[in-house]
């Protein structure tokens, strides 16, 4: 017991816990916050069914209590703290039950945690690659900039990034998708999937994902699944092969496991290996293309490739648009903390010492200007849900960012609530993650 | 009995504060202006107060310029001829010209109206120079605002350390984890959001966020100096410590801050504009670029065309948003010694 | 070597890219074989499959256009394009038929037969299973609002007013009793009076049939749960029979709904032909066959000369086989009208269901583009503007005659809204040819600027009203200098606020509500607007009633004006009734009142005109406008390069886009 309670005092976990209650106090309050300034507001539910002649008052009556708003503030504040603790984010007024099994909660409505758990991985997936896609163009460039401090590619690129960093997104996205999707015809112009290639497909593996049930969410999950796995597995290769004293040897680890990871991943969205969770069957004949090759599969199936393939040609806009946006900041910050280590004595040093430069500037100055620029990806991170609402809201991708803007803009107070609470909690709980790793990576930092 | 000190000073003490003070201006000055793209943006801020500025003065230049006697005459008697004043024509949210048929709007860029019209017929300049000062105000107000509660906080935080720094850590967390466009979106659709209030609630939520915690850190700094020390010695009370020293020292970095705000203020009305959630403001760059992507002037067409009714504002808003960040880094540089050039 | 892994990485991961957005042209990967699919785009998803959730609290526009095709057929219901009265699954063969039918006799009894050998059908695979029979017919009618044999409800906890949304209206409880089965294709109907056009004719014989055998056990179960309604409207109910022509069977939510179609149904290939004199013929050879030969009284006429000629058969005005003649029909989702318009103009859709507006710049794109065919109706709606007529000046006839006056649609219409909006002086639309009355009073049509302000000034002088500074017309130069400081009876009269929708929200009402502004305050009527959200328009106006004046706009659903009752009956004034603006006339009432009451078509009529008249002297609404629908299709993918009809009030979305009559190329 009083090394179970050594342990808890003791730095870190005494730090991982200090912070911990406190995220719970700052979502607490979050959350307070967020439901004062919400139910004051003008205008609710019923207003939406005034708008048609033929509801008679006592009707709008029945509305108004099947959803439970004639209830007093303080009860309807501890229903939504209750069903926030009990995991359930509220039940929206807008959509309805589309479950075989309804929602024990919800009953006829449909739960808000359904509609965030349909669109979050949508979402997640667009932000993450754009994410990591935009911080490698920024880390490389600012890393650039920096080392050439005055030279002509600084001025120009640290003004077209102030551009790009501050133009307005919405104008920006709409520009790119006049010129790419509408002029050029080179991309979809907005949504998702291209329903051609959807809808003969009813049931994916065992899931029978006609009506209701995302088919695309099935195969947005198997990719996203494997391109964690495919990363984790590489990541731990990596690691791995470092031990191996020669570069032979870690050059054919390394990319041994690069092909095999392929090798499985083509075998399984090819449809050659798994047969029952990696074939589509269809409603109707079918057949798919790529490129010029034909392919025939058994009678009434095909493989989840051309399916991942239509995700990919959906994203390349928004992912194009959101890199262009935001690899500034990064490169702009980059440059920054640079300038900064490259002060630092040990960079002097290293350059005394007669190290190439490119050596100085890769292994010691960016290496150690790494961390602010980690922070501020954490942040992005964090902030991705949130910042979703304008480039889903342009290119029709139906993630949260969309969810919440449509359920504000009708009153589907519910589902707006919950969404705006989750991702408050989403960005909470990435800055906690990051901090912990953060004290864990940078040895410098210390709380007691 | 002794001899009063004989120790007077030549001048007041305000004429050599005032003196010092100009002093430090110029060699900040000086700094600033080594850095062209502070400079840059210094320009372009420039540019567009005074575009702002002229509006009052543009529908008195067309009269003269573009709208002659007989066009007057004109305007009054086509059939609906309702004019009864030129400055109508150029009114941002009313106004249109009677001389050109409804159906004929848009109309592109011509004497009469040197950026075009829009849908309805309202002059584009006379909407983008009439929109200039409340984006400004707004700016200004929010970053203001900002400032001075992020300066506060972080002083009195860094002072007294204990509870208060605890409570106003805590509370810069929540506002620094805000998700502020989804809050924001969700506000708009539920109240009008006037630009008072709107630069209000962007001046709150960033001024409780990160602010104060980049403003503590350089307070703490300022707490150990020497001169703290003195001035307590010396009898100044906590009031006097904060106020007289500890807040002027912050000031530099505030100002910094406070361009980096206006950029994230004037980006927030126009995005809110856009989404059509700021029904309290009638005219505004986002409202124009709002109307001509919801009216169809933006996707769909296979030319350039219609370009006035979209170019402008976004272009306005771009470079507006860029020229106070591009001097807010032209003062990074003056502020932050650690990024002056070797 | 291994130095350059993220090198290669990235160009990998970018031919990936080009390759993926390379091979998207011109078509999708996936292939279906010879499929014919009408495509249609819509804006927002689904809410709800559940039919009686659809009909009830989820009734969205877009529910309607995808759900809303056949689950069962209405017994009684309207032609294409020209709104004859005609039995659906009723069995009567001719006009005299039909009508004896649905008469309801002394004893408030009906009895109607219905056609025999209508299936219903699964909807997952499309086999049949089992017959539609009277007993699916009184079920419907009965599960909701009947009574067993103690007369208490059939169901507890469950009726018409508790499910709320449209069910009041489709069911009305003061009308309807009980229906009871006589034998397998007979049902007849119990009625509390003797006629309701309203209840009956447009009601209870339009309602939609359920299955029985789906329905009964999920009826029974919600009876004895704790919240009955909330347990009928908890079924997902995409399983739900159906004995019309569409199998609904995907729906990938946010993207894409599709419904297959079902050949079996009992009117594919039903027949029916519209000569130009008049009258109507459905046919199915050897199945059934039902003529009329007059028109039916309130058939819509308005637009003569329109429907497409066929020259082989110069004396028929339409002519109609009904389908499905497309495999399915696919609904797209798009985010807003800026990306649906880039996909029809690309050929991704086939037409654009849309019940907003359409913008002047899309219209121009969409005219321009080759191949799209364009198809502009009259609107079932009205806009208007309205105020407090509790409050003076606002009670003063004279005031709000004024007011009418000085707006000047014609102008706003024509130079402001590049004729977006037709400019509107009644509470029906012109368009509903049946009932809009020609004879009513439209006060300053046509009149200059100084011609109205002396009508105005003139008419408000009459009622008592001065000015501190009263404004002076100049007619020959067309000027008004405006005046101010307006009084009634010797007091101030306050300034007051208008509330309007923003620009963002509709740029036509607000445009409208600016001129309003302008041209008030130069007679010296103190009018300030405010531009503000709709909902904060609704829940001022209609939930606190603590407003000066208004502008909204209704949806007016239908084509009988059973709305000139419901917006100006003092017994809807009250908080939350859909007669805020407090019009309290007797007379009126009495009228409005009659009007429920009768079923007698030439009755009806008479009753509407004397009520349009009367509103558009006392304007307890001060119309404004009608939008007009404005609706694109691609002509070029369609059999004749043309829709089936075009011409049709309350555009071709009225149709759900005409889905079974379609013939794709």
């Amino acid at each position: 017991m009083k090394r179970i309670w050594q342990t808890l005092t003791s730095g870190m976990s005494k730090f991982i816990i200090v912070r911990l209650l406190q995220i719970i106090l700052v979502l607490y309050l979050y959350m307070t916050l967020v439901f004062i300034i919400l139910e004051a507001q003008p205008g609710d539910i019923t207003d939406i069914y005034t708008a048609n002649p033929k509801i008679t008052p006592e009707a709008k009556e029945a509305i108004v209590k099947q959803l439970g708003l004639n209830k007093p503030i303080y009860e309807r504040y501890l229903n939504y703290l209750r069903n926030f603790v009990t995991g359930h984010l509220g039940c929206s007024f807008k959509w309805g039950n589309i479950r075989d099994v309804p929602d024990p909660v919800c009953r006829e409505q449909r739960p808000t945690w359904d509609l965030i758990r349909e669109r979050l991985p949508r979402t997640i997936v667009l932000f993450l690659t754009y994410t990591i896609v935009s911080f490698y163009i920024g880390f490389f460039l600012g890393k650039l900039i920096a080392w050439r401090r005055g030279a002509i590619i600084e001025y120009f690129s640290t003004v077209v990034g102030v551009v790009l960093f501050t133009v307005f997104t919405p104008w920006f996205a709409l520009l790119l998708v006049w010129l790419f999707a509408v002029n050029l015809g080179v991309v979809p112009i907005g949504g998702f999937i291209n329903p051609d290639s959807w809808t003969n497909i009813r049931q994916i593996g065992s899931v029978d994902c006609s009506i209701g049930i995302s088919c695309s969410n099935i195969v947005f999950n198997h990719m996203l699944l494997w391109l964690g796995g495919l990363t984790l597995f590489w990541g731990i290769v990596y690691l791995w092969s470092r031990r191996f004293p020669y570069p032979w040897q870690r050059n054919t680890a390394r990319w041994g496991a690069v092909a095999l990871g392929l090798v499985l991943a083509g075998l399984f969205f090819g449809g050659g290996w798994l047969g029952e969770i990696d074939r589509v069957v269809l409603a109707r004949d079918t057949k798919f293309e790529f490129f010029v090759w034909h392919f025939e599969f058994p009678a009434g199936t095909i493989p989840l490739f051309p399916l991942a393939l239509d995700f990919v040609q959906h994203m390349v806009l928004p992912i194009l648009t959101l890199t262009l946006i935001s690899f500034a900041g990064t490169m702009l910050l980059m440059r920054n903390t640079m300038l900064e280590t490259m002060r630092e004595d040990y960079v002097m040093a290293a350059k005394a010492k007669g190290l190439p430069d490119h050596v100085v500037r890769d292994k010691h100055a960016a290496r150690n200007a790494l961390l602010p620029v980690v922070t501020s990806l954490i942040f992005a991170i964090a902030f991705s849900v949130d910042g979703g609402v304008f480039t889903e809201t342009i290119f029709s991708w139906p993630g949260m960012g969309q969810l919440l803007l449509l359920s504000a803009l009708e009153q589907d107070y519910p589902v707006a609530i919950g969404s705006l609470v989750f991702t408050g909690i989403f960005a909470l709980v990435a800055h906690v993650i990051a901090d912990i790793l953060y004290a864990f990576l940078d040895p410098r930092i210390r709380y007691d | 009995m002794q001899a009063a000190p004989t120790f007077k000073p030549a001048e007041a003490i305000w004429r050599v504060r005032l003196q010092l003070f100009w002093r430090g201006l110029k060699g900040s000055w000086a700094m600033f202006t080594e850095s062209k793209i502070g400079l840059t943006g210094l320009g372009i801020i420039i540019f567009f107060a005074l575009f702002g500025a002229l509006w009052p003065a543009y529908p008195w230049l067309m009269e003269r310029l573009a709208w002659t006697p007989e066009e007057l005459e004109a305007a009054r008697n086509v059939p609906y001829g309702a004019i009864s004043s030129i400055y109508q024509v150029y009114d941002p949210v009313t106004g249109y010209d009677p001389l050109i048929p409804g159906i004929e709007n848009p109309t592109p860029p011509s004497r009469r109206h040197p950026l075009g019209t829009n849908q309805f017929g309202r002059d584009i300049l006379a909407q983008l120079m009439a929109s200039t000062g409340s984006e400004f105000m707004l700016g200004v107000l929010a970053a203001l605002i900002t400032v001075f509660i992020g300066t506060f906080i972080g002083a009195i935080t860094a002072y007294y350390g204990g509870f208060v720094d605890t409570f106003f850590m805590r509370v810069a967390d929540v506002f620094i984890l805000f998700p502020l466009v989804s809050f924001l979106i969700v506000l708009g659709s539920m109240i009008e959001l006037t630009l008072i209030k709107l630069a209000f609630v962007l001046g709150i939520l960033y001024g409780f966020g990160q602010i104060t915690v980049i403003l503590k850190s350089q307070a703490l700094a300022v707490k150990v100096k020497p001169y703290i020390e003195a001035a307590k010695v010396a009898g100044g009370g906590h009031f006097h410590v904060i106020f007289r020293h500890i807040i002027p020292n912050l000031l530099p970095l505030s100002f910094l801050y406070m361009m980096f705000n206006v950029t994230g203020a004037i980006f927030s009305e126009a995005a809110l504009s856009f989404f059509g959630l700021l029904p309290g403001i009638k005219v505004s760059w986002g409202i124009m670029i709002d109307s001509a992507h919801s009216g169809g002037y933006i996707l769909g067409g296979r030319s350039f065309q219609n370009w006035w009714l979209w170019m402008p504002p976004g272009i306005a808003i771009t470079l507006l948003c860029s020229a106070f960040y591009l001097v807010g880094r032209g003062l990074d540089e003056v502020v932050n010694p650690r990024l002056r050039k070797r | 070597m291994f130095k350059h892994i993220k090198v290669i990485a990235v160009v990998a991961l970018l031919a990936l890219f080009i390759g993926a957005v390379l091979s998207s042209q011109p078509n999708s990967v996936v292939q279906a074989q010879a499929q014919k699919i009408y495509k249609l785009a819509i804006f927002e998803d689904l809410t709800s499959l559940n039919s009686l959730a659809v009909l009830g609290p989820k009734s969205t526009v877009w529910n309607f256009y995808v759900r809303l095709n056949g689950w069962g057929p209405s017994l009684f219901g309207f032609s294409d394009k020209f709104y004859d009265y005609i039995p659906g699954i009723a069995d009567a063969s001719t006009e005299e038929e039909a009508n004896k039918m649905k008469t309801i006799g002394a004893d408030k009894t009906a009895t109607i037969k219905i056609k025999k050998g209508i299936k219903w059908f699964d909807p997952k695979t499309g086999k049949e299973i089992g017959e539609l029979t009277a007993e699916d017919i009184a079920f419907s009618f009965n599960a909701i609002m009947g009574k067993n044999v103690k007369g208490e409800p059939a169901y507890k906890g469950i009726d018409p007013v508790k499910l709320g949304g449209n069910w009041p209206g489709i069911i009305n409880p003061d009308f309807f009793d009980r229906a009871e089965v006589v034998d397998k294709y007979t049902v007849k109907f119990y009625l509390k009076a003797q006629c309701s056009y309203d209840g009956w004719d447009e009601g209870l014989l339009f309602a939609p049939i359920f299955s029985k055998a789906y329905w009964e056990p999920k009826f029974e179960a919600a009876a004895k749960a704790a919240d009955p309604v909330k347990a009928l409207y908890e079924h997902k109910g995409d399983d739900e029979p159906v004995a019309g022509a569409w199998l609904f069977q995907k729906w990938e939510p946010g993207a894409f709904a599709e419904s297959t179609a079902n050949k079996n149904h009992y009117f594919y290939r039903a027949k029916s032909v519209r000569p130009y004199a008049g009258g109507y013929t459905e046919e199915k050879p050897g199945v059934y066959k039902y003529t009329h030969t007059t028109k039916t009284a309130f058939s819509y006429d308005g637009d003569q000369g329109s429907a497409i000629l066929d020259k082989d058969k110069p004396t028929v005005r339409l002519e109609l086989t009904s389908g499905p003649f497309v495999d399915a029909t696919q609904w797209r989702i798009y985010g807003d009208q800026a990306t649906a318009v880039a996909a029809l103009i690309k050929g991704d859709v086939h037409f654009m269901l849309n019940p907003l507006g359409v913008q002047a710049g899309f219209r121009k794109q969409l005219r321009e583009t080759k191949g799209i065919g364009i198809a502009e109706n009259a609107g079932n709606g009205l806009y208007y503007m309205s105020f407090n007529l509790r409050r003076e000046p606002f009670n003063v006839k004279e005031f709000r005659q004024a007011v009418s006056i000085m707006i000047d649609r014609e102008f706003v219409t024509q130079q402001l809204l590049a004729g977006l909006a037709i400019p509107t002086y009644s509470i029906v639309p012109l368009a509903n040819a049946a009932w809009y009355n020609p004879n009513i009073k439209t006060y300053g049509k046509g009149l200059k600027e100084a011609e109205k302000a002396e009508m105005a000034i003139k008419l408000l002088k009459q009622a008592g009203f001065s000015w501190e500074v009263e404004p002076k017309v100049d007619i020959p130069n067309n000027k008004v200098t405006p005046g101010r400081g307006l009084k009634y009876k010797g007091k101030a009269v306050a300034p007051f606020e208008l509330l309007a929708p923003h620009q963002g929200y509709d740029p036509l009402r607000a445009t409208f509500a600016l001129h309003i502004e302008e041209r008030l305050n130069k007679i010296g009527i103190p009018v300030k607007v405010n531009l503000t959200g709709f909902n904060t328009i609704v829940s001022r106006v209609f939930d606190e009633q603590k407003f000066d004046a208004w502008i909204l706009g209704w949806g007016l659903g239908g084509m009988f004006p059973s709305y000139l009752a419901t917006f100006f009956h003092s017994e809807n004034s009250g908080l939350g009734g859909q007669n805020p603006q407090g019009y309290n006339n007797p007379e009126f009432d009495k009228l409005a009142d009659e009007f429920r009451a009768a079923c007698e078509p030439a009755k009806l009529k008479e009753l509407a005109f004397k009520m349009q008249e009367m509103l558009s002297e006392e304007l307890p609404y001060v119309p404004l406008f009608n939008a007009p629908l404005f609706e694109a299709f691609r002509a070029d993918a369609f059999v004749g390069d043309h829709m089936p009809y075009e011409k049709v009030f309350d555009g071709i979305q009225g149709t759900n886009g005409l889905m079974s009559y379609v013939q794709l190329k």
